[in-house]
Protein backbone atom coordinates (compact mmCIF):
# COMPACT_ATOMS: atom_id res chain seq x y z
CA UNK A 1 0.00 0.00 0.00
CA UNK A 2 1.58 3.17 -0.71
CA UNK A 3 1.29 6.63 1.37
CA UNK A 4 -1.19 8.47 -0.15
CA UNK A 5 -3.95 6.25 0.70
CA UNK A 6 -3.92 7.08 4.77
CA UNK A 7 -2.19 9.60 6.39
CA UNK A 8 -0.70 9.76 9.79
CA UNK A 9 -4.18 10.98 11.38
CA UNK A 10 -5.15 7.38 10.45
CA UNK A 11 -2.40 5.39 11.70
CA UNK A 12 -2.79 7.36 15.45
CA UNK A 13 -6.67 6.64 15.65
CA UNK A 14 -5.60 3.57 15.43
CA UNK A 15 -2.90 3.15 17.34
CA UNK A 16 -4.42 5.72 20.44
CA UNK A 17 -2.99 5.45 23.91
CA UNK A 18 -5.60 3.35 25.09
CA UNK A 19 -4.46 0.41 22.57
CA UNK A 20 -1.41 0.69 23.79
CA UNK A 21 -1.92 0.64 27.22
CA UNK A 22 -3.62 -2.31 26.92
CA UNK A 23 -0.80 -4.04 25.12
CA UNK A 24 2.08 -2.95 27.28
CA UNK A 25 -0.08 -3.65 30.65
CA UNK A 26 -2.63 -6.05 29.45
CA UNK A 27 -6.07 -7.05 31.19
CA UNK A 28 -7.14 -10.62 31.75
CA UNK A 29 -4.37 -12.37 30.95
CA UNK A 30 -4.27 -16.48 31.44
CA UNK A 31 -6.96 -18.46 30.90
CA UNK A 32 -8.89 -18.91 33.66
CA UNK A 33 -9.11 -22.27 36.18
CA UNK A 34 -12.26 -24.25 36.23
CA UNK A 35 -13.23 -23.09 32.71
CA UNK A 36 -16.23 -23.85 31.68
CA UNK A 37 -15.84 -23.36 27.60
CA UNK A 38 -12.48 -22.46 26.13
CA UNK A 39 -11.21 -21.77 22.01
CA UNK A 40 -7.95 -20.93 19.79
CA UNK A 41 -8.12 -18.39 17.13
CA UNK A 42 -5.03 -18.36 14.51
CA UNK A 43 -3.74 -15.62 12.36
CA UNK A 44 -2.63 -17.66 9.00
CA UNK A 45 -1.58 -14.47 7.90
CA UNK A 46 1.25 -14.09 10.48
CA UNK A 47 1.30 -17.19 13.11
CA UNK A 48 -0.65 -15.51 15.50
CA UNK A 49 -2.79 -17.04 18.13
CA UNK A 50 -4.70 -16.63 20.69
CA UNK A 51 -6.72 -18.71 23.35
CA UNK A 52 -9.45 -17.65 24.94
CA UNK A 53 -11.35 -19.37 28.38
CA UNK A 54 -14.15 -18.81 30.48
CA UNK A 55 -16.31 -19.61 33.31
CA UNK A 56 -19.96 -19.41 32.63
CA UNK A 57 -22.29 -19.70 35.36
CA UNK A 58 -25.94 -19.50 35.82
CA UNK A 59 -25.45 -17.39 32.25
CA UNK A 60 -23.38 -15.19 33.27
CA UNK A 61 -19.07 -14.96 32.41
CA UNK A 62 -17.98 -15.18 36.05
CA UNK A 63 -14.42 -14.75 34.65
CA UNK A 64 -12.93 -14.53 30.94
CA UNK A 65 -9.01 -14.63 30.30
CA UNK A 66 -6.75 -15.24 27.43
CA UNK A 67 -3.12 -16.38 26.40
CA UNK A 68 -0.94 -16.43 23.63
CA UNK A 69 1.19 -13.93 21.56
CA UNK A 70 -0.50 -11.37 19.14
CA UNK A 71 0.21 -7.45 18.05
CA UNK A 72 -0.90 -5.08 19.87
CA UNK A 73 -4.23 -4.70 18.18
CA UNK A 74 -4.53 -8.63 19.08
CA UNK A 75 -3.55 -8.14 22.62
CA UNK A 76 -5.47 -5.20 23.25
CA UNK A 77 -8.51 -5.74 21.71
CA UNK A 78 -8.50 -8.80 23.58
CA UNK A 79 -7.43 -7.31 26.85
CA UNK A 80 -10.47 -4.62 26.09
CA UNK A 81 -12.94 -8.01 25.87
CA UNK A 82 -12.48 -9.30 28.87
CA UNK A 83 -12.75 -5.61 30.44
CA UNK A 84 -16.05 -5.75 28.57
CA UNK A 85 -17.61 -9.08 29.25
CA UNK A 86 -16.52 -10.10 32.82
CA UNK A 87 -19.84 -10.19 34.79
CA UNK A 88 -21.99 -10.04 32.07
CA UNK A 89 -24.39 -12.13 30.95
CA UNK A 90 -23.40 -14.71 28.13
CA UNK A 91 -26.49 -12.93 25.83
CA UNK A 92 -24.72 -9.54 26.20
CA UNK A 93 -21.52 -10.70 25.13
CA UNK A 94 -23.17 -12.42 22.32
CA UNK A 95 -24.65 -8.89 21.48
CA UNK A 96 -21.15 -7.02 21.77
CA UNK A 97 -19.54 -9.63 19.98
CA UNK A 98 -21.84 -8.56 17.09
CA UNK A 99 -21.27 -4.76 17.62
CA UNK A 100 -17.74 -4.75 17.79
CA UNK A 101 -17.60 -7.14 14.58
CA UNK A 102 -19.55 -4.34 13.07
CA UNK A 103 -17.53 -1.15 14.42
CA UNK A 104 -14.61 -3.06 12.75
CA UNK A 105 -16.55 -3.43 9.28
CA UNK A 106 -16.60 0.56 9.86
CA UNK A 107 -19.84 0.96 11.77
CA UNK A 108 -20.26 4.15 14.12
CA UNK A 109 -19.12 3.29 17.34
CA UNK A 110 -20.96 4.57 20.51
CA UNK A 111 -19.79 3.02 23.50
CA UNK A 112 -19.89 4.92 26.71
CA UNK A 113 -19.47 4.31 30.42
CA UNK A 114 -17.21 0.69 31.08
CA UNK A 115 -17.16 0.26 27.28
CA UNK A 116 -15.41 3.36 26.81
CA UNK A 117 -12.38 1.79 25.85
CA UNK A 118 -13.48 -0.27 22.97
CA UNK A 119 -14.61 2.83 20.83
CA UNK A 120 -10.94 2.69 20.46
CA UNK A 121 -11.15 -0.20 17.70
CA UNK A 122 -13.34 1.83 15.50
CA UNK A 123 -9.58 3.09 14.24
CA UNK A 124 -8.84 -0.62 12.72
CA UNK A 125 -11.56 -0.20 10.24
CA UNK A 126 -8.80 1.89 8.02
CA UNK A 127 -6.60 -0.89 8.18
CA UNK A 128 -8.50 -3.74 6.37
CA UNK A 129 -5.08 -6.25 6.85
CA UNK A 130 -5.69 -5.11 10.38
CA UNK A 131 -9.33 -6.37 11.43
CA UNK A 132 -8.39 -10.38 11.36
CA UNK A 133 -5.94 -8.89 14.37
CA UNK A 134 -8.92 -7.26 16.38
CA UNK A 135 -11.14 -9.99 15.62
CA UNK A 136 -8.96 -13.07 17.26
CA UNK A 137 -9.89 -12.12 20.84
CA UNK A 138 -13.69 -11.35 20.16
CA UNK A 139 -14.32 -14.64 18.22
CA UNK A 140 -12.16 -16.67 20.43
CA UNK A 141 -14.51 -15.68 23.00
CA UNK A 142 -17.35 -16.72 20.61
CA UNK A 143 -16.58 -19.78 20.45
CA UNK A 144 -15.19 -20.76 23.67
CA UNK A 145 -19.49 -19.92 24.67
CA UNK A 146 -20.63 -22.15 22.45
CA UNK A 147 -23.75 -22.76 20.29
CA UNK B 1 11.92 4.70 28.20
CA UNK B 2 13.26 7.67 25.83
CA UNK B 3 16.11 7.15 22.92
CA UNK B 4 18.16 9.89 22.03
CA UNK B 5 20.17 9.99 18.97
CA UNK B 6 22.94 12.68 19.44
CA UNK B 7 24.69 12.10 16.18
CA UNK B 8 23.06 11.93 12.82
CA UNK B 9 23.55 9.43 11.21
CA UNK B 10 25.32 9.44 7.53
CA UNK B 11 23.03 8.37 4.59
CA UNK B 12 24.02 5.64 2.61
CA UNK B 13 25.00 6.30 -0.68
CA UNK B 14 24.43 3.52 -3.07
CA UNK B 15 23.26 4.19 -6.32
CA UNK B 16 20.71 1.38 -7.47
CA UNK B 17 22.12 -1.18 -10.12
CA UNK B 18 18.71 -0.87 -12.40
CA UNK B 19 17.62 2.80 -13.04
CA UNK B 20 13.69 2.84 -11.41
CA UNK B 21 12.80 4.64 -14.26
CA UNK B 22 12.85 1.02 -16.03
CA UNK B 23 9.99 -0.10 -13.43
CA UNK B 24 7.21 1.84 -14.19
CA UNK B 25 5.79 1.10 -11.14
CA UNK B 26 8.83 2.35 -9.22
CA UNK B 27 8.84 5.36 -11.44
CA UNK B 28 5.48 6.37 -10.84
CA UNK B 29 5.80 6.09 -7.34
CA UNK B 30 8.98 7.77 -6.32
CA UNK B 31 8.29 8.02 -2.45
CA UNK B 32 7.76 4.06 -2.09
CA UNK B 33 10.79 2.16 -0.73
CA UNK B 34 9.51 -1.24 -1.97
CA UNK B 35 11.68 -3.81 0.39
CA UNK B 36 9.64 -7.00 -0.29
CA UNK B 37 11.52 -8.05 -3.78
CA UNK B 38 11.90 -11.64 -2.15
CA UNK B 39 7.76 -11.88 -1.98
CA UNK B 40 7.50 -10.77 -5.82
CA UNK B 41 10.13 -8.45 -7.73
CA UNK B 42 8.70 -5.72 -9.48
CA UNK B 43 9.26 -5.47 -13.56
CA UNK B 44 10.20 -3.54 -15.74
CA UNK B 45 8.97 -1.85 -18.77
CA UNK B 46 10.98 -4.22 -21.26
CA UNK B 47 8.96 -7.15 -20.13
CA UNK B 48 5.87 -5.95 -19.62
CA UNK B 49 6.55 -4.63 -23.47
CA UNK B 50 7.32 -8.18 -24.51
CA UNK B 51 4.19 -9.63 -23.11
CA UNK B 52 1.97 -6.76 -25.03
CA UNK B 53 4.21 -7.82 -27.76
CA UNK B 54 3.45 -11.22 -28.22
CA UNK B 55 -0.89 -10.84 -27.67
CA UNK B 56 -0.26 -8.30 -30.32
CA UNK B 57 1.79 -9.61 -32.78
CA UNK B 58 2.39 -13.48 -32.29
CA UNK B 59 -0.57 -14.61 -30.43
CA UNK B 60 -2.15 -17.87 -31.66
CA UNK B 61 -1.92 -21.35 -29.45
CA UNK B 62 1.46 -22.86 -30.14
CA UNK B 63 2.00 -26.59 -31.45
CA UNK B 64 -1.62 -26.32 -32.77
CA UNK B 65 -2.06 -24.72 -35.93
CA UNK B 66 -0.87 -25.25 -39.36
CA UNK B 67 -0.66 -21.70 -40.13
CA UNK B 68 1.99 -19.06 -40.01
CA UNK B 69 1.18 -17.00 -36.99
CA UNK B 70 0.73 -20.25 -34.44
CA UNK B 71 4.00 -21.24 -36.13
CA UNK B 72 5.28 -17.64 -34.86
CA UNK B 73 3.71 -18.05 -31.35
CA UNK B 74 5.22 -21.80 -31.37
CA UNK B 75 8.69 -20.08 -31.96
CA UNK B 76 8.24 -17.45 -29.25
CA UNK B 77 7.76 -19.89 -26.47
CA UNK B 78 10.71 -22.10 -27.88
CA UNK B 79 12.86 -19.50 -27.92
CA UNK B 80 12.17 -18.35 -24.84
CA UNK B 81 12.77 -21.66 -23.65
CA UNK B 82 16.23 -21.18 -24.58
CA UNK B 83 17.11 -17.97 -23.35
CA UNK B 84 15.80 -19.61 -20.18
CA UNK B 85 17.64 -22.47 -19.74
CA UNK B 86 20.74 -20.80 -21.01
CA UNK B 87 20.67 -18.19 -18.73
CA UNK B 88 20.09 -20.73 -15.66
CA UNK B 89 23.18 -22.89 -17.25
CA UNK B 90 21.31 -25.35 -18.79
CA UNK B 91 22.85 -26.56 -22.43
CA UNK B 92 20.02 -29.49 -23.06
CA UNK B 93 17.27 -26.64 -23.27
CA UNK B 94 14.70 -29.40 -23.71
CA UNK B 95 15.18 -30.08 -20.31
CA UNK B 96 13.38 -26.81 -19.09
CA UNK B 97 9.98 -27.58 -18.21
CA UNK B 98 7.55 -24.68 -17.69
CA UNK B 99 5.09 -24.36 -14.59
CA UNK B 100 3.24 -21.72 -12.93
CA UNK B 101 6.20 -21.25 -10.44
CA UNK B 102 8.70 -23.08 -7.92
CA UNK B 103 5.20 -24.43 -6.27
CA UNK B 104 4.26 -26.27 -9.37
CA UNK B 105 7.89 -27.50 -9.64
CA UNK B 106 8.22 -29.37 -6.49
CA UNK B 107 4.51 -30.83 -6.82
CA UNK B 108 5.55 -32.16 -10.65
CA UNK B 109 8.77 -33.70 -9.19
CA UNK B 110 7.20 -35.20 -6.22
CA UNK B 111 4.11 -36.43 -8.17
CA UNK B 112 6.46 -37.49 -11.47
CA UNK B 113 9.61 -38.54 -10.34
CA UNK B 114 8.08 -39.29 -6.02
CA UNK B 115 5.35 -41.35 -6.74
CA UNK B 116 6.66 -43.93 -8.49
CA UNK B 117 10.19 -44.23 -6.69
CA UNK B 118 9.70 -43.98 -3.08
CA UNK B 119 8.30 -46.55 -1.57
CA UNK B 120 7.58 -47.53 2.19
CA UNK B 121 10.20 -47.02 4.62
CA UNK B 122 11.98 -44.93 2.81
CA UNK B 123 13.73 -41.40 3.12
CA UNK B 124 13.24 -38.10 2.31
CA UNK B 125 15.29 -35.35 3.52
CA UNK B 126 14.76 -31.98 3.46
CA UNK B 127 15.85 -28.72 6.36
CA UNK B 128 14.01 -26.77 8.82
CA UNK B 129 14.94 -23.72 6.54
CA UNK B 130 12.64 -24.76 3.76
CA UNK B 131 9.98 -22.78 2.44
CA UNK B 132 6.34 -24.51 2.78
CA UNK B 133 5.87 -25.28 -1.19
CA UNK B 134 9.54 -27.19 -0.53
CA UNK B 135 8.43 -28.97 2.66
CA UNK B 136 4.60 -29.40 2.27
CA UNK B 137 4.66 -31.88 -0.82
CA UNK B 138 7.72 -34.02 0.51
CA UNK B 139 5.72 -34.17 3.93
CA UNK B 140 2.49 -35.26 2.03
CA UNK B 141 4.42 -37.71 -0.59
CA UNK B 142 6.28 -39.45 2.98
CA UNK B 143 2.64 -39.84 4.25
CA UNK B 144 1.19 -41.29 1.29
CA UNK B 145 3.73 -43.57 1.07
CA UNK B 146 4.98 -44.28 4.43
CA UNK B 147 8.20 -42.73 3.98
CA UNK B 148 10.28 -41.01 6.56
CA UNK B 149 10.72 -37.86 6.69
CA UNK B 150 13.70 -36.34 7.72
CA UNK B 151 14.51 -32.56 8.77
CA UNK B 152 18.09 -31.13 9.27
CA UNK B 153 18.19 -28.99 11.79
CA UNK B 154 20.06 -25.56 11.50
CA UNK B 155 23.16 -23.94 13.37
CA UNK B 156 22.54 -20.75 15.81
CA UNK B 157 22.90 -18.29 12.91
CA UNK B 158 20.09 -20.35 10.86
CA UNK B 159 22.52 -22.49 8.51
CA UNK B 160 21.71 -25.55 7.40
CA UNK B 161 23.99 -27.76 9.80
CA UNK B 162 25.36 -30.06 7.42
CA UNK B 163 27.23 -32.34 10.36
CA UNK B 164 23.53 -33.02 10.96
CA UNK B 165 22.48 -33.52 7.27
CA UNK B 166 25.20 -36.16 6.22
CA UNK B 167 24.04 -37.79 9.32
CA UNK B 168 20.48 -38.08 8.04
CA UNK B 169 21.55 -39.65 4.94
CA UNK B 170 21.11 -43.61 4.34
CA UNK B 171 21.45 -45.94 1.42
CA UNK B 172 17.29 -45.38 1.87
CA UNK B 173 17.76 -42.04 1.21
CA UNK B 174 15.34 -41.33 -2.00
CA UNK B 175 15.15 -37.05 -2.63
CA UNK B 176 17.09 -34.65 -0.87
CA UNK B 177 14.86 -31.50 -0.95
CA UNK B 178 16.90 -28.35 -0.34
CA UNK B 179 17.09 -24.34 -0.51
CA UNK B 180 19.51 -22.77 -2.57
CA UNK B 181 18.73 -19.84 -0.32
CA UNK B 182 16.21 -19.27 2.54
CA UNK B 183 13.31 -16.82 1.58
CA UNK B 184 13.05 -16.03 5.26
CA UNK B 185 16.25 -15.51 6.48
CA UNK B 186 18.50 -15.24 3.28
CA UNK B 187 21.05 -18.25 4.43
CA UNK B 188 22.92 -19.64 0.99
CA UNK B 189 23.42 -22.86 0.96
CA UNK B 190 26.83 -24.23 -0.14
CA UNK B 191 25.62 -26.17 -2.44
CA UNK B 192 28.70 -28.11 -3.75
CA UNK B 193 29.08 -29.11 -0.38
CA UNK B 194 25.37 -30.80 -0.19
CA UNK B 195 25.79 -32.77 -3.34
CA UNK B 196 29.32 -34.35 -2.22
CA UNK B 197 27.81 -35.28 0.69
CA UNK B 198 25.02 -36.66 -0.61
CA UNK B 199 26.64 -38.41 -3.54
CA UNK B 200 28.76 -39.94 -0.89
CA UNK B 201 26.58 -41.28 1.18
CA UNK B 202 23.15 -42.45 -0.10
CA UNK B 203 21.59 -43.55 -3.86
CA UNK B 204 19.55 -39.86 -3.20
CA UNK B 205 17.83 -37.69 -5.74
CA UNK B 206 18.75 -34.01 -5.30
CA UNK B 207 16.17 -31.47 -5.63
CA UNK B 208 17.16 -27.40 -5.38
CA UNK B 209 14.57 -24.94 -4.61
CA UNK B 210 16.15 -22.07 -6.77
CA UNK B 211 13.31 -19.70 -5.84
CA UNK B 212 15.12 -17.25 -4.32
CA UNK B 213 18.62 -18.40 -5.62
CA UNK B 214 17.89 -17.54 -9.32
CA UNK B 215 17.24 -14.22 -8.52
CA UNK B 216 20.18 -12.87 -6.72
CA UNK B 217 23.18 -15.22 -7.56
CA UNK B 218 24.69 -16.53 -11.01
CA UNK B 219 23.05 -20.31 -11.60
CA UNK B 220 25.39 -23.13 -14.08
CA UNK B 221 22.78 -25.82 -13.67
CA UNK B 222 25.55 -28.39 -15.74
CA UNK B 223 27.67 -27.48 -12.71
CA UNK B 224 25.46 -27.96 -9.98
CA UNK B 225 25.90 -31.96 -9.98
CA UNK B 226 21.78 -32.29 -9.10
CA UNK B 227 18.81 -33.71 -10.44
CA UNK B 228 16.27 -30.88 -9.86
CA UNK B 229 16.18 -27.40 -10.13
CA UNK B 230 13.05 -25.25 -9.79
CA UNK B 231 12.28 -21.54 -9.96
CA UNK B 232 9.95 -19.10 -9.76
CA UNK B 233 9.58 -16.46 -12.51
CA UNK B 234 7.88 -13.61 -10.98
CA UNK B 235 10.88 -12.93 -8.61
CA UNK B 236 13.52 -12.47 -11.51
CA UNK B 237 12.07 -9.59 -12.73
CA UNK B 238 9.51 -11.68 -15.16
CA UNK B 239 5.48 -11.88 -14.79
CA UNK B 240 3.43 -13.71 -12.08
CA UNK B 241 2.88 -17.25 -13.20
CA UNK B 242 5.54 -18.66 -15.26
CA UNK B 243 8.39 -20.72 -13.44
CA UNK B 244 10.25 -24.20 -14.56
CA UNK B 245 12.16 -27.33 -13.26
CA UNK B 246 15.06 -27.84 -14.82
CA UNK B 247 16.30 -31.83 -14.58
CA UNK B 248 18.69 -34.29 -16.16
CA UNK B 249 17.58 -36.19 -18.94
CA UNK B 250 18.10 -39.17 -17.29
CA UNK B 251 16.07 -38.17 -14.61
CA UNK B 252 13.51 -37.02 -16.47
CA UNK B 253 13.05 -40.39 -18.61
CA UNK B 254 12.41 -42.23 -14.92
CA UNK B 255 9.21 -39.79 -14.90
CA UNK B 256 5.53 -40.38 -15.83
CA UNK B 257 3.51 -37.78 -16.64
CA UNK B 258 1.47 -36.17 -13.29
CA UNK B 259 -1.13 -34.42 -15.37
CA UNK B 260 -2.78 -35.56 -18.52
CA UNK B 261 -4.37 -33.20 -21.41
CA UNK B 262 -3.44 -31.63 -24.73
CA UNK B 263 -0.22 -31.37 -25.65
CA UNK B 264 1.75 -33.73 -23.44
CA UNK B 265 0.17 -36.91 -25.45
CA UNK B 266 1.45 -38.70 -28.59
CA UNK B 267 -1.61 -40.77 -29.62
CA UNK B 268 -4.82 -41.46 -27.92
CA UNK B 269 -6.25 -44.43 -28.26
CA UNK B 270 -10.01 -45.78 -26.99
CA UNK B 271 -8.28 -47.20 -23.90
CA UNK B 272 -4.60 -46.28 -23.62
CA UNK B 273 -2.50 -43.35 -24.55
CA UNK B 274 1.47 -42.67 -25.63
CA UNK B 275 3.12 -39.39 -24.37
CA UNK B 276 4.88 -36.89 -26.13
CA UNK B 277 8.71 -36.30 -26.00
CA UNK B 278 10.57 -33.86 -23.38
CA UNK B 279 9.55 -31.34 -22.32
CA UNK B 280 5.67 -31.29 -24.05
CA UNK B 281 5.29 -34.82 -21.91
CA UNK B 282 5.09 -32.65 -18.55
CA UNK B 283 2.97 -29.61 -19.92
CA UNK B 284 -0.57 -30.54 -20.53
CA UNK B 285 -2.77 -27.97 -22.01
CA UNK B 286 -2.21 -24.67 -23.73
CA UNK B 287 1.09 -23.21 -22.60
CA UNK B 288 1.91 -19.70 -20.61
CA UNK B 289 3.35 -18.91 -23.70
CA UNK B 290 3.27 -14.62 -23.32
CA UNK B 291 4.75 -15.32 -19.51
CA UNK B 292 7.54 -17.17 -21.03
CA UNK B 293 8.04 -14.92 -23.18
CA UNK B 294 7.77 -11.95 -20.68
CA UNK B 295 10.06 -13.72 -18.42
CA UNK B 296 12.60 -14.26 -21.37
CA UNK B 297 12.62 -10.43 -21.34
CA UNK B 298 13.75 -10.55 -17.58
CA UNK B 299 16.31 -12.58 -18.53
CA UNK B 300 17.84 -10.63 -20.74
CA UNK B 301 17.52 -7.77 -18.98
CA UNK B 302 19.26 -9.36 -15.73
CA UNK B 303 21.78 -10.77 -18.12
CA UNK B 304 22.90 -7.12 -19.58
CA UNK B 305 23.23 -5.83 -15.39
CA UNK B 306 24.88 -9.39 -14.98
CA UNK B 307 24.39 -11.58 -12.38
CA UNK B 308 28.01 -11.20 -10.72
CA UNK B 309 27.22 -7.30 -10.50
CA UNK B 310 23.60 -8.20 -8.83
CA UNK B 311 25.17 -10.23 -6.27
CA UNK B 312 27.73 -7.79 -5.59
CA UNK B 313 24.97 -4.91 -5.34
CA UNK B 314 23.48 -6.65 -2.91
CA UNK B 315 26.00 -7.36 -0.72
CA UNK B 316 26.93 -3.98 -0.65
CA UNK B 317 23.54 -2.94 0.41
CA UNK B 318 23.32 -5.77 3.18
CA UNK B 319 26.67 -4.55 4.67
CA UNK B 320 25.17 -1.06 4.41
CA UNK B 321 21.88 -1.64 6.20
CA UNK B 322 23.36 -4.17 8.67
CA UNK B 323 25.47 -1.69 9.97
CA UNK B 324 22.69 0.38 10.15
CA UNK B 325 20.28 -1.33 12.06
CA UNK B 326 22.92 -2.50 14.58
CA UNK B 327 22.72 0.83 16.25
CA UNK B 328 19.24 0.45 16.90
CA UNK B 329 18.50 -0.51 20.25
CA UNK B 330 16.66 -3.37 20.74
CA UNK B 331 16.64 -4.94 16.58
CA UNK B 332 17.79 -8.70 16.32
CA UNK B 333 18.53 -9.53 13.04
CA UNK B 334 18.46 -13.60 12.20
CA UNK B 335 20.54 -15.43 9.37
CA UNK B 336 24.22 -15.27 8.91
CA UNK B 337 26.69 -12.75 7.91
CA UNK B 338 26.40 -11.07 4.29
CA UNK B 339 29.06 -13.62 2.53
CA UNK B 340 26.79 -16.09 3.20
CA UNK B 341 23.44 -14.31 3.30
CA UNK B 342 21.53 -13.15 -0.08
CA UNK B 343 19.22 -9.74 0.03
CA UNK B 344 17.27 -10.63 2.63
CA UNK B 345 17.35 -9.27 6.37
CA UNK B 346 14.51 -10.45 8.76
CA UNK B 347 14.46 -9.27 12.03
CA UNK B 348 12.48 -8.27 15.33
CA UNK B 349 12.43 -5.00 17.17
CA UNK B 350 11.89 -5.45 20.84
CA UNK B 351 8.45 -4.48 22.10
CA UNK B 352 7.04 -3.84 19.05
CA UNK B 353 5.70 -6.78 16.75
CA UNK B 354 6.22 -7.49 13.18
CA UNK B 355 2.74 -6.88 12.16
CA UNK B 356 2.81 -3.84 13.84
CA UNK B 357 5.91 -2.90 11.98
CA UNK B 358 4.50 -3.21 8.72
CA UNK B 359 1.54 -1.03 9.26
CA UNK B 360 4.04 1.80 10.51
CA UNK B 361 6.79 1.04 8.07
CA UNK B 362 4.02 1.22 5.29
CA UNK B 363 2.83 4.67 6.66
CA UNK B 364 6.27 5.77 6.25
CA UNK B 365 6.25 4.68 2.01
CA UNK B 366 8.12 1.26 3.52
CA UNK B 367 7.04 -2.14 2.21
CA UNK B 368 8.49 -4.72 4.19
CA UNK B 369 6.87 -8.76 5.13
CA UNK B 370 5.61 -9.71 7.83
CA UNK B 371 5.21 -12.74 9.06
CA UNK B 372 5.91 -16.44 8.82
CA UNK B 373 6.85 -16.12 5.27
CA UNK B 374 6.02 -19.63 4.42
CA UNK B 375 8.41 -20.93 6.72
CA UNK B 376 6.76 -22.18 10.26
CA UNK B 377 8.83 -24.99 10.50
CA UNK B 378 11.60 -22.27 11.04
CA UNK B 379 9.58 -19.79 13.13
CA UNK B 380 9.24 -22.83 15.38
CA UNK B 381 12.68 -23.33 15.41
CA UNK B 382 13.42 -19.33 16.53
CA UNK B 383 10.79 -19.43 19.15
CA UNK B 384 8.46 -16.76 17.26
CA UNK B 385 5.74 -16.67 14.61
CA UNK B 386 6.24 -14.29 12.85
CA UNK B 387 9.41 -11.83 11.70
CA UNK B 388 9.87 -8.63 9.76
CA UNK B 389 11.27 -9.07 6.53
CA UNK B 390 13.22 -6.20 4.37
CA UNK B 391 14.99 -7.89 0.99
CA UNK B 392 16.32 -5.89 -1.91
CA UNK B 393 17.17 -6.43 -5.27
CA UNK B 394 18.57 -4.34 -8.34
CA UNK B 395 16.60 -1.42 -8.32
CA UNK B 396 17.20 -1.17 -4.27
CA UNK B 397 19.65 1.66 -3.19
CA UNK B 398 20.75 3.76 0.13
CA UNK B 399 17.69 5.82 0.17
CA UNK B 400 15.61 2.51 0.79
CA UNK B 401 18.15 1.40 3.39
CA UNK B 402 17.89 5.19 4.74
CA UNK B 403 13.90 5.37 5.10
CA UNK B 404 14.06 1.50 6.23
CA UNK B 405 16.24 3.20 9.46
CA UNK B 406 14.27 6.21 10.15
CA UNK B 407 10.57 4.31 9.97
CA UNK B 408 11.64 1.79 12.33
CA UNK B 409 13.17 4.66 14.54
CA UNK B 410 9.59 6.30 14.25
CA UNK B 411 8.13 2.87 15.25
CA UNK B 412 10.39 2.70 18.68
CA UNK B 413 9.29 6.34 19.08
CA UNK B 414 5.79 5.68 19.28
CA UNK B 415 5.82 2.46 21.11
CA UNK B 416 8.43 4.02 23.63
CA UNK B 417 5.68 6.91 23.96
CA UNK B 418 4.42 5.90 27.67
CA UNK B 419 0.73 6.94 27.54
CA UNK B 420 -0.22 8.84 30.83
Amino acid sequence: MTTDRRDGAMLSAMYQDVILQHYRAPQGRGVPDGRTGEALRKNPLCGDELRVGVVVRDGVIADVGFEGRGCSIAVASASMMTEAVRGATVAAARGLIVRVDGVLRGDAADFAGALADLQALAGVAAYPQRVGCARMGWGALGDALGG
Amino acid sequence: MSTTTTLAPQPVSLAPLAPRADFPLLAAQPSLHYLDSAATSQKPQAVLDAITGFYSTANANPHRGAYELSAKATDAYHDSRITIARFLGAADTDTLVFTRGTTESMNLVANAWGRTHVQEGDEIVITALEHHANFVPWQQLALAKGAHLRIAELTSDQRIDLDHLESLLTSRTRIVAITQVSNAVGSITPVAEVVRMVRAKSPAIIVLDGAQGAPHLPVEFDALGIDFYAFSGHKLLGPMGIGGVIGTRARWLECEPWQFGGDMIEWVNDHDSTWNTLPHKFEAGTPNAADAVGLAAAVRYLQQLDMTAVREHEVALLEAAHARLSALEGLHMYGPPASQRSGVISFSLADVHPHDLATILDQHGVCIRAGHHCAQPLMRRLGTNSTARASFYVYSDGSDVDALVHALTEAQRMFAHTPA
